[in-house]
């Protein structure tokens, strides 16, 4: 839940060109572990962790980003998803920490939505350098974020720091006026 | 005045569009396509502006960015005047108000232009060698009217209205500059598979060509090849055409900054519009083909009205249909005067043509003298004459003989200055190239390539092939395109032996027209030892004004060099560094301005303070409530109504600012140890212990609460300011000391909201709240953490104390933070409780002598200086700073260290920072320390103080004075760093 008059901004985050909101409350973990503990780490989650670089593995609602050597990004609806890691855990040398409300999860949908990001995100956002399987840390602006695609062609996703939820959206609703 | 208007004719001007404009007042008209200064020589206003120093009545000398002289304020309205821009860089608009600069009361009367009857008093480094004596001068005298005098145009005093973006882009390849060689490039490049942007700064396309349209390409006149060039890109998916769009700047591994001007061009409409837009390029490759800039010919007076450069005169007539004048002189010591002669010539201007060298090319000679032209070899410039404009300007022939010419233009193609500033910044070498006089790109960079003149082949040829060739590079597919061809030959370029007139000997040749530097200048300069290019740049200030010495960097190496008895290549060159051309602050500062400037974190209780009527202060990125005020209260009085009420009952406070990290792994406990100085093994999960972090030199760093909340998993808490260094500090020493360690950390500072529930009544208020947590002393005593659930959401909830009170912090979710916030008030006021902030919290943790890291600590304070010497493991092996504890000058007597202060027969509150100083009689004052913190205290009946002061535990009981700002020294005596409950008592309720 955010700010009401965060909320409000964000309903004037729709143009015909873009839409960006926040999206449905997702369970998700900052999953650590050596490449040894792989295995038993997947086993644990109940899918398969990626292995590329900033990848993601999608299955069975549970979702999974190599963001950094040892670091995944897990989520998943099912707030119980990680229990066996965390069992796992208390075991072995891997670390788990939910990270569900340190960060709120945003969409930037619409033939607009790159141009949007492309005012605050360094990164090439084509389709041949940010495919859809990518995920990744970044920055917009002056805002640290992990951003992948949507399932949608023109939709992106990103989780950002619920404390900068008031900046990103002055910031979206900035560049929006200079679309 | 007739005799400067618009050609029947002629120009890529629209005839059919009238424009309306004022300058100075005086409205005239224009066409679209026209530039202001265009349009100016079209009214036959030839003085624009007065110059810097001398305030000499200048006129328009280039026609693009090169421009040194013609310097307008731009007025678009409130928020939008712009002093300083070059009037041949603007575009024409319908309603544009120019008005000129530097001069009081007019332009053609200006009174500032005494100080050109007194140049001789004003040479160089005037300002280095004057206003030096008396003394007492500078400040009543000479700096005000320094001031008054110095600076050019009047700097805007209203905010900016208007937008800006920023765009980051990628592409394959890059091209700056889209003259022929940049079009050849573009095409070549763009039937392939590549991404594309080409860029240039003007309002079209086509460069160079825009001025000679007698260029044929491909069969097609220059005008109409553009056109289908243009045509051609614009329908290839893969290439972005900017146009008035200026590369600035470029960065590290092809890191290329365009600031687009978006809507300069138009009218100024209403409201806020998007202005520019600044396009950050990270390109694979890069080609730049910049061009070059003409240079000035140096003579007497050579910058009267009227005088301009060659390839100037060259796009009045042929781009914007101008008739300049009746008879043009022009100077020429390259082949490139002789093609401006002629389109003066054509468009009905009595030409002749003065060329510096020895013998006229032959072919050029017959060609001119067909069309009327009268041409005199081996002749140089001596001076000008006129006053607002030139009249006639004097020549000498081979034979040793002066005359006078006639005329109202002088146009000079003193010879070409390749724009090599962006391959400068990209770290490229630069060597002196003496066939053309000036420096080119020396190396070969990494994905840069430069073509056409800005690599000193000034030929149209040269510039196709090379343009398209250097397109081709790397071609993965075969093309079918044919590589654009010019009807005419390139003509080589020889300079050497061509003399630089350097005017008379009595007479000022203007070297650097903007900063009005003159040919004396720099001898002078020479002359007092200047000789290294950096000095006598900054000496005489040649090529440091706005145009950054596009025109005049290399006439001033040839006149210092001739000083000095070398050659031009010999002097060297200074250094470009970036902007290019000046860009608006509004562009580069983006979106970082206004409520985006910085990010302000929100706590969650953000909307209940704001409601609530809370007084903000900025801790760092975050918003944090300061105080609570009530009914008008003032600060003072809500802070000591919130202590208050926090100790008779209780106070609740948004905490959610600190830091907290979760260190999890098998060897967590082993990190701790390791990191902060005191032992973690023996730690009890469920329990906390006050940590200390320190720097390797052993200065306290940060500090924080600990909880256990596994035996693999601890839960850390910091400072809220210090939250990302410590976070950095574990990581690094993690990823470089220990990396064999099985434990890992994970920044939790948003995945908790805080909230403190301190007082007295504080269990009373989460007794009816909180679910499967005991909350009694003996099974929850103080420094313990338990998990649990608080209406309904699980919680961490801590048995901490920063106030001296009862007290808990409540960590839920921070998605829940405002629901437990507003059900806390809630029961909290059933019982009396406030919510605290800030400012209270300061005082009720000074009031136990708890310290804060950065107001008790400045980085040269040990744990020992503050009274923390408790906390360190003295049997763990190491731990960060533990061998810097040992050093000399942390053992040695006299440290300072924390006392706390009591007023003695006063009640005055002193400053934070005030001096502690002796005064007795023996000894002059001397500071021996210095206050820390400082309240008044309700609780202690009176002001408070912390304080660092040399020796300080062993002084209790002795008395102190502490300075205070435009008064007498107050008295204090020295005590514990404790004002309140010394025992402890209250945190056990």
């Amino acid at each position: 839940m955010l700010d009401p008059d965060i909320e409000r901004r964000i309903a004037s985050l729709k143009t015909t060109r873009v839409e960006i909101g926040t999206a449905p409350p997702r369970h998700a973990w900052s999953l650590r572990a050596r490449a040894a503990q792989l295995d038993e780490a997947a086993q644990a989650w109940r899918a398969p962790l990626p292995v590329d670089p900033l990848s993601v593995r999608q299955e069975d609602g549970r979702w999974a980003a190599h963001l950094g050597p040892d670091e995944w990004l897990l989520r998943a609806e099912d707030g119980s998803a990680a229990s066996a890691l965390f069992q796992l855990g208390s075991a072995g040398p891997i670390s788990i920490v939910d990270i569900s409300d340190r960060e709120v999860e945003w969409y930037v949908r619409g033939d607009a939505a790159r141009t949007v990001l492309a005012a605050g995100c360094p990164l090439d956002l084509d389709e041949k350098a940010f495919p859809s399987v990518r995920a990744t840390r970044t920055v917009f602006g002056q805002t640290e974020i992990v951003l992948w695609r949507g399932r949608q062609a023109d939709e992106w996703c990103l989780r950002a720091l619920r404390s900068y939820s008031d900046h990103l959206t002055r910031h979206w609703a900035a560049v929006i006026a200079n679309l | 005045m007739t005799a400067f208007s618009r050609l029947p004719t002629g120009g890529r001007i629209n005839r059919r569009t009238v424009l309306r404009f004022s300058f100075d007042g005086r409205s005239m008209t224009g066409y679209a396509g026209d530039t202001l200064a265009s349009a100016l020589l079209a009214n036959g206003v030839s003085l624009v502006g007065r110059s810097f120093k001398y305030h000499r009545p200048r006129g328009v000398v280039g026609a693009g960015v090169e421009e040194p002289n013609a310097l307008v304020e731009i007025d678009r309205g409130e928020g939008r005047r712009e002093p300083n821009v070059q009037a041949t860089t603007v575009e024409l608009y319908d309603g544009l108000v120019a008005r000129s600069q530097n001069r009081w009361p007019s332009l053609r009367f200006d009174i500032g232009a005494v100080n050109g009857l007194g140049s001789k008093l004003i040479p160089a480094g005037f300002y280095y060698k004057t206003f030096m004596w008396p003394a007492w001068a500078w400040k009543k005298l000479y700096e005000p009217n320094v001031r008054r005098a110095a600076g050019l145009g009047r700097p805007p005093v209203s905010a900016d209205p208007d937008r800006y973006d920023v765009q980051f882009s990628h592409c394959e390849l890059l091209i700056i500059g889209g003259g022929p060689a940049g079009l050849a490039a573009a095409l070549a490049a763009s039937d392939q598979d590549k991404r594309i942007i080409l860029c240039d700064e003007g309002s079209e396309l086509g460069g160079s060509l825009l001025r000679d349209p007698s260029a044929r390409i491909d069969g097609l006149a220059a005008g109409k090849w553009i056109d289908k060039v243009r045509s051609i890109l614009a329908s290839r998916p893969n290439v972005k055409i900017l146009t008035r769009a200026t590369g600035f700047r470029y960065g590290t591994y092809n890191m290329v900054d365009i600031a687009e001007r978006v809507s300069d061009h138009r009218p100024p409409v209403a409201g806020p519009e998007l202005r520019q837009r600044w396009h950050r390029v990270r390109a694979e490759q890069v080609i730049l083909a910049t061009g070059a800039h003409e240079r000035p010919v140096l003579f007497g007076r050579n910058d009267l009205p009227g005088i301009m450069l060659a390839s100037a005169a060259q796009t009045y007539v042929a781009r914007y249909g101008v008739r300049l004048g009746r008879r043009a002189v022009v100077l020429t010591r390259d082949d490139s005067g002789y093609s401006a002669a002629v389109t003066l010539a054509r468009s009905g201007l009595k030409v002749c043509i003065c060329d510096l060298r020895s013998a006229a090319p032959s072919d050029l000679k017959r060609e001119a003298v067909a069309i009327g032209i009268n041409v005199l070899e081996a002749t140089r410039p001596v001076r000008a004459k006129g006053k607002s404009r030139v009249r006639s300007i004097e020549v000498q022939l081979p034979d040793g003989t002066t005359h006078w010419l006639a005329c109202d233009v002088v146009a000079m193609a003193g010879g070409w200055t390749p724009a090599i500033h962006l391959f400068s910044q990209a770290r490229g070498k630069t060597r002196f190239e003496e066939t053309i006089e000036a420096y080119l790109p020396a190396n070969s960079l990494h994905g840069i390539a430069c073509v056409g003149a800005c690599r000193g082949d000034f030929g149209l040829g040269a510039a196709l092939e090379q343009g398209f060739a250097a397109g081709r590079t790397g071609a993965d597919q075969a093309s079918t395109q044919p590589p654009p061809r010019c009807d005419h030959r390139d003509r080589a370029h020889d300079m050497r032996n061509v003399p630089i007139a350097l005017g008379g000997t009595t007479s000022m040749a203007f070297v650097d027209y903007q900063n009005d530097v003159t040919t004396k200048d720099l001898r002078l300069a020479v002359r007092e030892g200047f000789l290294s290019v950096e000095h006598f740049k900054r000496f005489t200030t040649t090529g440091m004004a706005t145009d950054q010495g596009r025109t005049s960097n290399l006439n001033a190496m040839a006149v210092a060099g001739d000083a000095m008895g070398v050659t031009m290549g010999e002097v060297g060159i200074t250094t470009f560094r970036p902007p290019y051309t000046p860009i608006p602050f509004g562009t580069l500062a983006g979106y970082n301005r206004g409520d985006t400037f910085v990010p302000s974190r929100r706590t969650p209780s953000h909307d209940w303070a704001v409601a609530h009527g809370a007084v903000f202060e900025d801790v760092g990125l975050w918003k944090r409530a300061r105080y609570f005020p009530r009914n008008g209260e003032d600060m003072e009085s809500a802070v000591r109504r919130e202590c208050r009420a926090t100790r008779a009952t209780a106070g609740i406070l948004d905490a959610s600012t600190l830091g907290k990290i979760e260190v999890v792994g098998p060897d967590a406990a082993e990190f701790m140890n390791r990191m902060y100085v005191n032992a973690w093994s023996k730690l009890k999960v469920g329990s906390c212990r006050y940590g200390v972090l320190l720097r390797e030199d052993g200065y306290v760093f940060d500090d924080g609460v600990v909880g256990r909340i596994a035996d693999d998993r601890f839960h850390v808490t910091t400072t809220s300011g210090g939250a990302a260094n410590v976070f950095n500090l574990m990581e690094d020493y993690l990823q470089t000391e220990w990396p064999y360690l099985d434990v890992w950390l994970t920044s939790t500072t948003e995945q908790w909201a805080v909230i403190a529930v301190q007082g007295p009544k504080a269990r009373d208020i989460l007794e009816p709240l909180v679910e499967g947590i005991d909350l009694s002393h003996k099974v929850f005593p103080h420094m313990s953490v338990r998990e649990g659930m608080i209406l309904g959401v699980p919680t961490r909830l801590f048995r901490v104390s920063f106030t001296g009170e009862l007290g808990f912090e409540v960590n839920v979710p921070s998605s829940r933070g405002a629901d437990i916030w507003n059900a806390l008030i809630a029961e909290g006021e059933r019982h009396g409780a406030v919510p605290y902030g800030t400012e209270a919290i300061h005082v009720l943790r000074a009031e136990k002598g708890f310290i804060i890291v950065g107001q008790e600590t400045d980085g040269t304070v040990t744990p020992d200086d503050v009274g923390l010497s408790w906390a360190i493991g003295k049997a763990k092996p190491d731990f960060v700073g533990k061998r810097s504890l040992v050093r000399p000058d942390l053992v040695r007597t006299g440290r300072k260290q924390l006392v706390g202060l009591r007023p003695i027969g006063h009640d005055r509150v002193p400053d934070e920072g005030a001096q502690l100083i002796s005064t007795g009689p023996a000894s002059r004052p001397s500071s021996q320390g210095h206050v820390t913190s400082a309240y008044w205290s309700d609780a202690a009946g009176g002001p408070i103080a912390l304080a660092l002061l040399a020796d300080g535990r062993a002084r209790h009981g002795e008395t102190i004075e502490v300075t205070t700002l435009g008064g007498p020294p107050t008295p204090w005596r020295i005590g514990e760093p404790v004002f309140f409950d010394p025992a402890g008592e209250r945190v056990n309720a």
